[in-house]
């Protein structure tokens, strides 16, 4: 390869994650064309203003030199020069925006939905993603983050909405992230690089993060798993913005079949609860007893909460039903108004309510 | 312009000749006279000092932020939490403290330090000055909008009394009218912003008519220095657009009060709307605060190459241009909220008003051509404009490209473009005039050296703190985040070691003004040979009021090659030699 190419995949190596779908590379390449044009546009303007400095500096009371105090065809050539390059920038930026929002007939679809702080994600299928992983911000045990897989070298659309407020769905590696709103529904699509991905072998992790030793062969246990991005929230949504994370895991298409059809089954009602609270509820409420933006939901059951705009109440179904559906009613003394409703199916109330007698020792093992 | 002193002065001068600061008697009876006074010189100096201490606080905010992220949050076995400065009761709690920092930080920076920060100290100070007036067109007006600064920002500090806030500076909705919703506290932040906007419509209402009207006899629109063009033009802006944020803040409390439904979709409203009508203010408020900074450089360039500025209209026009264009590119906050057909008219927009900047700067290294440039503190601040503003401006054309921006957009390439533009424009700006108007405004001279090695830490601290973050933004890390991945770990804590530089640099400024104050050397009338109207008092400090006689103008602000500096000793600043008769002056 020639320098000035090995330079441009340097430069881009230092200033931009690895390109992870189609969309990126074309935007790279924009991003790469605004870097050249800036430096070279930056090193001119300082070299001119240096060497001005240092040839015409007040060296022993030394007078200015008369000059042109202006000069017409430079300043047109300076002011339309600069516009002409601004035009090519300007239509190369909106056809790789149109590139990334016009999603292809017969794209795989996922709906996800943000919220006070998480993302709830849904297959096509109507099944929800089956793992969750610790992005590594954020206390461990709490802070559990869907893993959405998509089938790789196929287009996936986006459809994103929001419960409460604004969130933005970022994925640093497609170079592209859009607002999720409350009141409408937006949308972004892509489609990643590599369409049949390699796996890379894992260990597993256990929650203090020692690896797990399979007991048999005394070995570390590990998992295959596919190259993944990361996903932010990008819209400042209040205490745990910055933990709102998510990973997006391009797969083969069967794996991502199989995926999108798993059906988890719980043996019972409170081990489904757990599965909702990890979704949907960990980021503000322990289970541990420990503080949060919420109250924690240790040995609760049966007992008497103080509120501060409402009179005593006991902690029974119709406590915690009415707590999810209407959260501003009963507020807990030492908290805020911070969580907006939830919208559950009736046997995912019935599973929170199983957590919440279990985590009181209330309900069997 | 600068003047003949109108007519032979054979009349007493008697109390006239006093220096504006001289004390009007005891120590109670000074005090009165300054909050009573309708003296714009007085009105901008207390300005100042009241931004100042704004600007202090608001940097003690960003020095707490920079700290959190020296380290991202750990855990250690039994959920102990590490490297979190700002504590609170949680995990949640810390963060929740520091978004409520944050956004104090931003609060205070923009409404109570960068737009008010030069039109109201420095544009008060120096407009009626420099046009040969003896006050602004509104004197009482003017004092005014002083109080109703302070009153605002007493809202503003009840608010963080009472716990602070925690929906960023931009009140986003619905998030901003649903925190904390039990509590008034948002109600006073905002209410204070509101406040403050009609501070800023008052001075820009009085800097516009003050223009109009006030000129000296001789002094025609393109006779006036580009200081007065930029403030022109920025008064302009806070004229018209500072209503339009007004009402939108009024709304807003409306919604959180008594649940009018404007904004939050869960009371019938559309939270984009806030976003337009927020902008629709704000983006024009940016060249609020860069027009004022550029105002200054225009007069330090001048000043200190001894040059006139190379394209004079072309500068001048561009300020007009750009507070025109500024009303119609709001639109580009909003590219990942808006529809595809309002992104692509905003970007186009965008570039069209890069232009005019652009232009601006081009026209300042022209003028250091063939000039005389001397590198007192205030120019080292103007080429620093120059090398922080370009490198601002050129990543302003990443932000404008649509497909770009979808991935740097709420990313911290906002975060290192918009310090490049705001700190590294106005506020350097705004430190290089100070220091070129010290003297001016209280009579003694500042200490060189020290000042040029604050200068040295403020610049290189500038570029340690904010440049990764252009780095960290590119590959990805979100802005208003309290807690990061280790991946980013590198660039945040070099940016913290900056603003440690940034802090020292501020400090030792701090140190040389109390120094001037106390023990600076006594300023003569005109230290750098300047040709503007301020610089041609026979003292060090204007008089009461300003002049004499009303001054009349015979030659441009920045005649360098053919008039003598007023006040100074002859060949103090050496001129180049006459023209040979007959010949044409450019």
């Amino acid at each position: 390869m020639t320098s000035p190419v090995l330079a441009q995949q340097w430069l881009q190596d230092q200033l931009l994650t690895e390109p992870g779908s189609t969309g990126a590379a074309t935007t790279d390449g924009l991003f790469m064309f605004i870097t050249w044009i800036s430096i070279v546009s930056f090193v001119l303007l300082m070299g001119a203003m240096t060497w001005f400095v240092i040839r015409y500096r007040r060296a022993g009371g030394r007078a200015p030199i008369r000059s042109a105090s202006h000069n017409t065809p430079l300043e047109l050539t300076w002011s339309i020069g600069p516009l002409l390059i601004l035009v090519v920038v300007f239509f190369w930026g909106f056809h790789g925006y149109v590139e990334k929002m016009s999603a292809p007939a017969g794209s795989e679809e996922i709906v996800i939905r943000g919220f006070k702080w998480g993302w709830d994600v849904t297959y096509d299928s109507g099944k929800q993603p089956s793992e969750l992983a610790y992005p590594g911000v954020g206390a461990p045990d709490q802070n559990m983050v869907p893993v959405i897989k998509v089938p790789a070298g196929r287009p996936v659309r986006l459809r994103l909405y929001s419960s409460d407020v604004i969130h933005s769905f970022f994925i640093p590696d497609f170079r592209v992230k859009r607002d999720v709103m409350p009141n409408r529904y937006t949308s972004f699509w892509f489609e990643t690089l590599e369409d049949n991905p390699e796996p890379e072998v894992i260990p597993i992790l256990d929650e203090t993060g020692a690896p797990v030793i399979d007991p048999d062969t005394q070995q570390p246990m590990t998992k295959l798993q596919y190259p993944r991005h990361v996903v932010y929230c990008a819209e400042y949504c209040g205490d745990s913005h910055s933990q709102m994370m998510a990973f997006i895991e391009p797969v083969p298409e069967e794996v991502f079949q199989e995926e999108k059809y798993m059906v988890t089954v719980f043996p019972t009602k409170w081990e489904f609860g757990e599965y909702i609270w990890q979704r949907q509820c960990s980021t503000c409420h322990s289970v541990d007893g420990s503080g949060g933006t919420g109250p924690t939901w240790k040995d609760i059951w049966g007992k008497t909460h103080k509120f501060s705009n409402a009179p005593d109440t006991v902690v029974d179904e119709n406590y915690i039903r009415e707590s999810i559906i209407y959260p501003q009613v009963k507020l807990r003394e030492g908290y805020g108004s911070d969580m907006n409703s939830f919208v559950l199916t009736e046997e995912e109330f019935e599973g929170i309510i199983a957590y919440i007698k279990y985590l009181s020792g209330e309900e069997p093992e | 312009m600068s003047t003949i002193e109108s007519l032979p002065t054979g009349h007493a001068h008697d109390h006239h000749d006093a220096s504006y600061l001289t004390p009007k008697g005891g120590f109670w009876t000074t005090i009165i006279d300054w909050a009573t006074t309708v003296d714009h010189k007085k009105i901008g100096v207390m300005y100042l000092v009241a931004i100042l201490v704004m600007f202090f606080l608001g940097g003690v905010a960003a020095l707490a932020v920079r700290m959190e992220l020296f380290a991202p949050t750990a855990f250690e076995a039994g959920g102990v939490i590490k490297n979190q400065v700002l504590t609170g009761d949680g995990l949640a709690g810390g963060y929740q403290n520091y978004n409520r920092v944050m956004t104090l930080h931003g609060l205070i920076m923009v409404f109570l330090v960068i737009v008010p920060s030069v039109p109201a100290s420095l544009g008060n100070f120096l407009l009626p000055l420099m046009i040969g007036a003896k006050d602004v067109a509104f004197p009482r007006l003017n004092l005014a909008s002083w109080y109703i600064y302070l009153f605002g920002s007493m809202f503003a500090i009840l608010a963080v009394l009472l716990g602070g806030v925690d929906t960023g500076w931009t009140f986003y909705t619905p998030y901003s009218t649903t925190t904390d919703a039990e509590y008034w506290r948002v109600v006073w932040m905002v209410l204070g912003a509101f406040i403050l906007g009609f501070s800023s419509i008052f001075t820009g209402l009085n800097f516009v008519v003050t223009v109009h009207k006030l000129r000296a006899p001789g002094m025609g629109w393109f006779d006036m220095p580009l200081f007065v063009w930029g403030i022109y033009g920025a008064a302009v802006i806070q004229v018209l657009a500072t209503p339009v944020v007004g009402i939108t803040l009024l709304l807003m409390i409306f919604e959180r009060l008594f649940r009018v439904g404007v904004f939050d979709p869960a009371l019938g409203g559309d939270p984009v709307l806030f976003q337009h009508f927020f902008w629709f203010y704000s983006h024009p408020v940016v060249y609020v605060m860069i027009l004022p900074g550029m105002a200054i450089m225009s007069e330090l360039i001048a000043v200190f190459s001894r040059k006139k500025i190379f394209g004079y209209r072309a500068v001048a026009f561009s300020s007009l241009a750009i507070a025109g264009i500024s009303f119609i590119v709001w639109g580009h906050h909003l590219f990942t909220s808006q529809g595809p057909v309002g992104a692509a008219v905003f970007s186009a927009l965008t570039f069209l008003v890069a232009i005019p900047s652009a232009v601006k700067v081009f026209n300042w290294i022209a003028t250091l051509y063939k000039g005389s440039i001397d590198l007192k503190t205030p120019m080292l601040y103007a080429l620093s404009f120059l090398f922080l503003f370009s490198i601002g401006g050129l990543t302003g054309i990443y932000l404008g490209a649509l497909s770009v921006d979808l991935q740097l957009h709420d990313t911290y390439f906002i975060v290192a473009h918009f310090h490049y533009v705001m700190m590294g424009g106005t506020i350097i700006a705004f430190v290089g005039g100070i220091h070129m108007w010290w003297p001016k405004m209280f009579g003694r001279m500042y200490n060189e050296f020290w000042a040029r090695i604050g200068w040295a830490f403020v610049f290189v601290g500038f570029n340690v703190t904010f440049f990764p973050q252009f780095i960290m933004g590119s590959q990805g890390m979100p802005r208003r985040y309290a807690d990061y991945v280790d991946e980013f770990t590198i660039y945040h804590v070099i940016s913290t070691v900056g603003s440690w530089l940034l802090l020292v640099g501020f400090l030792i400024h701090l140190f040389v003004f109390l120094h001037s104050l106390v023990a600076g050397k006594k300023a003569p009338p005109n230290p750098w040979g300047a040709l503007t109207l301020e610089w041609t008092h026979t003292g060090p400090t204007p008089i009461e009021h300003n002049f004499h006689h009303e001054p009349v103008v015979t030659h441009g602000p920045y005649d360098y090659d053919d008039v003598p500096p007023p006040q100074t000793r002859p060949g103090e600043f050496p001129m180049p030699d006459p023209l040979p008769e007959g010949a044409e002056r450019h």
